[in-house]
């Protein structure tokens, strides 16, 4: 589905929300409209629903015009959750979620079903979630929630209006991984109004910068992050962008083999994944015990020289370099084991993560 | 633009044999007063380019005009009464609409004007400035009501002294009642249901019921059947209960990190509770002594069927001789008692919650 | 489930018991007054005047909850804010302003009688389901209302489904206090020839005859109890409180 304006203007009386803005957002991308506050970015957003009606200009939903439509049937098309999520308190979650299959006249059998599937797709147990009440969730809970109901008739698009911002940040984080994923999976088009910088540049993939009702740049996040457009922009993302860009890389794309040795019994197996004077110890399962400087080992005991695995010292795989560079940072240490259910997977490097933040500076560079 | 309200340039009064008569028709001269009124404004607004102007001129007017109605009425009746005679002119019911249709006119017209509150404030000040005024002044001596009052003047003001003891004694003993059974809902559970249940139950009666309910046990017992002592019992029960649920309310939602926060430092119980929960509880205490007061003047009204006397005495005599101003002479004082009543508790409260908010 | 019965019946029974059967009111009254010798108040048996106390109000209450809950819905659309400020005050003022008085201002223009006092009843019930009205919509948050409209819900199911019945508790407990307060002010219609059970009430005080009083206080006071409890069935706890 995409989504044009063209030459949207909106006014409060006598302030300018939206300034003639003209753009065109693709179908199937993640778009995230990022500003700060009062730059018209849930404005806009709501122009597409038809819950802003602008003052002049259009906007065209596969090149039909959105108040073509009957406001209803619109919006019953278009999967709509904001901040504040809005449950009603007076329905169960299995009844909020059902709200706009209902009005769809869905059947009880179908609705059901497409109830379970939702919660189970958002992380809830749908036993124990499907009879409760708004008020007995937690604020993560009653997101993902919101976030249920808004998939819930399967829309083609979905607007989403800074639906992660009034949980705790450690949350936050996890319900922008398991988006991500859902994301992943169902490739919806999706228009998403955050005034994070961060996470804009974590989910989209286009942004949308807008000051002041007026779109400042069009971008895909890392070309939004190399070349700024304005000195606002610049700004805006903030003077850390080279480390923002690493955030958008996993350490997955980036790892390299791990020279590792198996420990088995006391005994050192041979190394293997190329020469190295450190090396990841393993046992026979694969489980990371360790690391240790062959040049330290004496014969005996390879377990005397064996300095142990912390947990603070291994990173994951779908961790983002970001992460495993502030680990990095942190600790001293030059070179990670990468993890996946406790076995060594890989192992990333300083010179890799550095390697891939100058990596777009020098695509700039070629013609 | 259009203006909002009611037209009733047509306003009679009666006379006892009951002729009507109009401002259009009759009294020329207030119509034609009333209609420049309407008239200059108006002229203003259409040359005016300022767009609030219609509104304002309009809010204008609908403060005007029911002073201007009053003066008139006061006029009128001097004019056609003349001293010593028995012709009554009271206001009819034109005049009312009028002068209500003008206040929720200009109630209504009040935030389109967009003047700062003190001009709208003084705008609402007007009417019963002008009724003070021509009170003091005895413009409005003719008028049928002024009359009554000035005949029936040592009955009034007994009614009226009896309706304020009553109701503010029985205010009093609620206030006692009601904070002692708050109080005591709060400390033991087990009494909150009954006591509860009971006062509710009281609340639930009709106010005549209850009098004559307890007139039948209290003569039983000696105590005097007709007269104020059912009445004061009842009036007190009736005040107690929005008392004892505001009381149970301000401490049962008292902030319990303060609670903790004085006894960490040290505070004792009695310590504890005049110099923090008491505090903090008495607002909330009081805007139920605020509802409980109001209400009392008006359930003192029914007070007097039973004999205990008060304004209502003077009301039901009307309604028995069907002599309409003496029953508004009975229920005017207690409706704007009534507002006075909650006006001061307003005030009192107002400045309360400023102190404490510091 | 069966629990929130238990009031209204028990109410009803009582009321049932002492209005209907005349041996029983008597029986009642003559325990309570030994001595006195006319016990029933002779001009109309008990039942066609709890009857016609019920008429009273029902009718104003039913008119007032039209008025009431009309108003304070159209004072809360869009096109209705205008006389929200005016709505605001007469709610308000509804709460000061005696339940005496309201008879008395209005008796002496409409005459006395049964159609003039529901006028009054009406024109004073109308206050307390108005605020009801006014506090149970204001309450509705308007961050919940935009989520409805987002998701899809036209105007008139977003009513139904979702302000109407979050406002409702609020709504019917203004419309509870106004029928409660109702029995009470309707039982002073009998100073104004209205009937009902004020009547031997007044009867009882003019000429001393305690029966009388207790006959009418006892009916008017289960009435109002028993309307109180019927109110108390439809009592929904808001799920979010």
């Amino acid at each position: 589905m995409t989504i044009a304006f063209d030459e949207v203007r909106m006014l409060y009386g006598s302030q300018v929300a939206l300034d003639g803005l003209t753009l065109t957002l693709a179908h199937r991308e993640l778009t995230v409209l990022v500003g700060p506050s009062g730059s018209g970015k849930s404005t806009l957003l709501r122009t597409i629903n038809h819950l802003v009606v602008p003052t002049s200009g259009t906007v065209t939903l596969d090149g039909r015009r959105v108040d073509s439509w009957k406001p209803e049937d619109l919006r019953r098309g278009i999967g709509y959750g904001i901040q504040s999520v809005g449950l009603f308190p007076h329905h169960t979650v299995g009844k909020n979620i059902a709200a706009v299959p209902s009005l769809l006249k869905w059947s009880r059998a179908k609705i059901a079903d497409r109830v379970e599937e939702l919660l189970v797709l958002v992380g809830l147990d749908p036993s124990r979630y499907r009879d409760r009440y708004p008020h007995e969730l937690s604020g993560g809970e009653a997101q993902r929630v919101g976030v249920a109901r808004a998939l819930a008739a399967d829309p083609p698009l979905l607007l989403l209006d800074e639906p992660f911002s009034a949980v705790d940040p450690v949350t936050r984080l996890r319900l922008q991984g398991e988006f991500l994923s859902i994301q992943k999976t169902l490739h919806k088009t999706v228009v998403f109004v955050t005034h994070d910088v961060d996470e804009a540049i974590r989910l989209a993939d286009r942004i949308v910068l807008l000051d002041h009702g007026q779109v400042v740049q069009y971008d895909t996040p890392e070309t939004l992050l190399d070349r700024p457009a304005t000195p606002f922009a610049a700004r805006f993302l903030g003077s850390d962008r080279a480390l923002k860009r690493l955030s958008r890389r996993t350490v997955a794309e980036y790892a390299k083999p791990a020279p590792r040795a198996v420990l088995d019994r006391g005994k050192l197996g041979p190394v293997t994944g190329g020469p190295s004077r450190f090396v990841w110890v393993t046992d026979t399962e694969g489980r990371l015990l360790g690391s240790l400087d062959t040049e330290l080992l004496t014969g005996t005991d390879p377990g005397a020289v064996l300095s142990p695995a912390g947990e603070d010292l291994v990173i994951s795989r779908q961790a983002s370099l970001r992460e495993a560079l502030s680990v990095m940072v942190g600790t001293g240490a030059r070179a990670l084991p990468v993890v996946e259910a406790d076995r060594l997977w890989g192992e990333i490097r300083l010179h890799d993560i550095e390697g891939a933040g100058q990596q777009s500076a020098l695509r700039v560079a070629e013609p | 633009m259009t203006l909002i309200g009611p037209w009733l340039q047509v306003k009679p009064n009666r006379i006892v044999e009951g002729t009507s008569r109009s401002l259009a028709f009759d009294d020329g001269f207030w119509g034609a007063v009333c209609l420049g009124l309407w008239a200059l404004p108006l002229l203003v607004s259409v040359f005016s380019k300022n767009p609030r102007t219609p509104a304002r001129a309009a809010w204008a007017i609908f403060v005007m005009v029911p002073v201007v109605v009053l003066l008139g009425s006061g006029a009128v009746a001097s004019a056609l009464v003349p001293d010593g005679s028995f012709v009554r002119v009271s206001p009819s019911w034109s005049f009312w609409i009028t002068i209500l249709g003008c206040y929720a006119g200009a109630l209504v017209l009040g935030p389109l004007t967009e003047l700062p509150r003190s001009w709208l404030t003084l705008g609402k000040a007007v009417f019963p400035a002008a009724c003070l005024v021509g009170l003091a002044t005895g413009a409005f001596a003719q008028l049928s009501l002024l009359k009554e009052f000035v005949a029936q003047s040592d009955v009034f003001w007994d009614a009226a002294r009896i309706h304020l003891i009553l109701s503010g004694v029985a205010v009093l003993a609620g206030t006692l009642l009601g904070t002692l059974t708050g109080w005591g809902a709060h400390r033991l559970v087990q009494f909150r249901r009954p006591a509860f249940f009971f006062l509710n139950l009281v609340q639930t009666l009709p106010s005549l019921a209850l009098f004559g309910l307890l007139i039948v046990p209290l003569a039983a017992l000696g105590l005097g059947g007709i007269g104020p002592t059912p009445a004061l019992v009842a009036l007190a029960l009736y005040a107690a209960f929005p008392i004892a649920r505001s009381t149970l309310t301000a401490f049962d939602h008292l902030d319990a990190a303060v609670l903790d926060a004085g006894r960490g430092l040290g505070m004792g119980r009695a310590h504890l509770f005049f110099r923090v929960q008491f505090p903090l509880a008495l607002p909330v205490v009081l805007e139920g002594v605020r509802t409980a007061s109001v209400q009392a003047v008006g359930n003192t009204v029914v007070a007097a069927l039973i004999g205990a006397g008060g304004l209502g005495s003077l009301v039901f005599l009307g309604l028995g001789q069907y002599a309409p101003d003496l029953i508004l002479l009975g229920t005017l004082p207690v409706v704007v008692l009534a507002l006075a009543v909650d006006l001061g508790w307003v005030i009192v409260l107002g400045l309360l919650n400023r102190r404490v908010r510091t | 489930m069966i629990r929130r019965w238990v009031a209204p019946v028990f109410w009803t029974a009582l009321l049932a018991l002492f209005v209907v059967d005349q041996t029983v009111t008597k029986g009642i009254l003559g325990m309570l007054c030994p001595g006195q010798v006319n016990l029933l108040y002779p001009r109309a048996d008990l039942l066609s005047l709890t009857l016609e106390h019920l008429a009273l109000v029902a009718t104003s209450s039913a008119l007032a909850a039209i008025v009431g809950v009309g108003a304070g819905l159209a004072v809360t659309r869009p096109w209705g804010t205008l006389f929200r400020p005016l709505a605001d005050r007469l709610a308000a003022f509804g709460q000061t302003f005696p339940p005496a008085a309201v008879l008395a201002l209005t008796i002496p223009w409409l005459g006395f009688g049964f159609a003039p006092t529901v006028l009054g009843l009406w024109l004073y019930g109308t206050l307390p389901v108005l605020r009801g009205t006014l506090v149970g919509l204001g309450q509705v948050s308007v961050s919940l209302l935009d989520a409805g409209r987002g998701l899809g819900f036209g105007p008139l199911s977003l009513f139904l489904q979702v302000e109407g019945p979050l406002a409702f508790p609020y709504l019917w407990s203004g419309l509870r206090s106004s029928v409660v307060v109702n029995v009470g002010t309707a039982a002073l219609g009998a100073t104004v020839g209205a009937g009902g059970l004020g009547a031997p009430i007044v009867s009882g005080l003019v000429t001393q005859n305690y029966a009388f009083l207790l006959e009418g206080a006892i009916a008017s006071g289960l009435l109002a109890l028993t309307v109180d409890a019927w109110f108390g069935v439809v009592a929904r706890p808001n799920p979010s409180s």
